[in-house]
């Protein structure tokens, strides 16, 4: 039986131009990843949608594997949740989700050198990841009666 | 003071990486460069003379993004690029620079 988690990467942006190192650990009992979604989710205000506010590259199993090079923007209005983008990556058990988060905002006024008009912000990286659920779990309790059981007789 | 050789090797061993060839790459940049563009694919860029490069310069690749601190003289540590690799420094260069990776090309 296979059953499916979703992880979440919160990154928190506060300067022009930062970047943002990522360096998370999934879940030992994660399997296989399947998808993502690299969304604005807080902090930008913009009365019109903004194709690209920063780029973001996810490297999975402690950099053996680079496997998502992708362009986060912004919408003015969010109805749903965009679809996962398809990932097929295996997870060995315990190991690093690194990379990092290039904020690429542009003044709205080119010749605007202050850095003024940034407003700190937040992106979140969502995983969706599968377990496989190999062995049946057993409640300690479970094994305890048993024994006592067995014990008894 | 730290091996950066020995940390190359264990990178590539941890990182299951064979390398086809280990060499120095060096980009000479003129005066008023303030944008430098080049390609490493299939390859590790390891930067290795951070300390020559003015701080805030940005390298980003399509795998390691780094702004170079201020105190990067005090640092140890050295980074790889791979993919479309991209050098934007704060202002054009006063000073002609030399940019030095140990470029590793993979199998």
């Amino acid at each position: 039986m296979t059953r499916i988690r979703y992880h979440i990467i919160q990154l928190e942006v506060t300067d022009a131009g930062q970047v943002v190192e990522i360096r998370h650990r999934l879940p030992s009992n994660y399997g296989r990843c399947t998808g993502y979604i690299a969304r604005h989710v807080k902090g930008i205000s913009s009365d019109v949608d903004i194709p690209e506010i920063g780029l973001v590259a996810i490297e999975f199993n402690s950099r053996k594997q680079l496997n998502i090079n992708d362009l986060v923007g912004y919408e003015t209005q969010v109805d749903q949740l965009p679809d996962y983008q398809e990932l097929n990556i295996p997870l060995e058990s315990g190991q690093l989700v690194t990379g990092y988060y290039l904020d690429t905002q542009k003044s709205p006024d080119p010749f605007d050198t202050t850095k003024e008009w940034f407003r700190p912000y937040q992106v979140a990286i969502y995983l969706k990841c599968e377990i496989e659920n190999k062995k049946r779990h057993v409640r300690s309790s479970c094994i305890h009666s048993a024994t006592v059981e067995a014990a008894a007789n | 003071m730290y091996d950066h050789l020995v940390f190359i090797q264990q990178q590539l061993k941890q990182r299951q990486i064979e390398p086809a060839l280990q060499q120095f790459y060096r980009i000479e940049l003129p005066v008023g460069t303030s944008h430098h563009q080049f390609y490493a694919y299939n390859e590790l860029m390891f930067l290795t003379n951070a300390g020559a490069i003015p701080p805030g310069t940005l390298i980003h690749s399509d795998s390691k993004a780094r702004r170079i601190p201020m105190d990067i003289q005090s640092l140890e540590g050295i980074d790889d690029y791979s993919g479309t690799v991209s050098i934007e420094f704060p202002f054009p260069l006063e000073v002609e620079t030399t940019v030095e990776f140990i470029q590793i090309v993979t199998k």
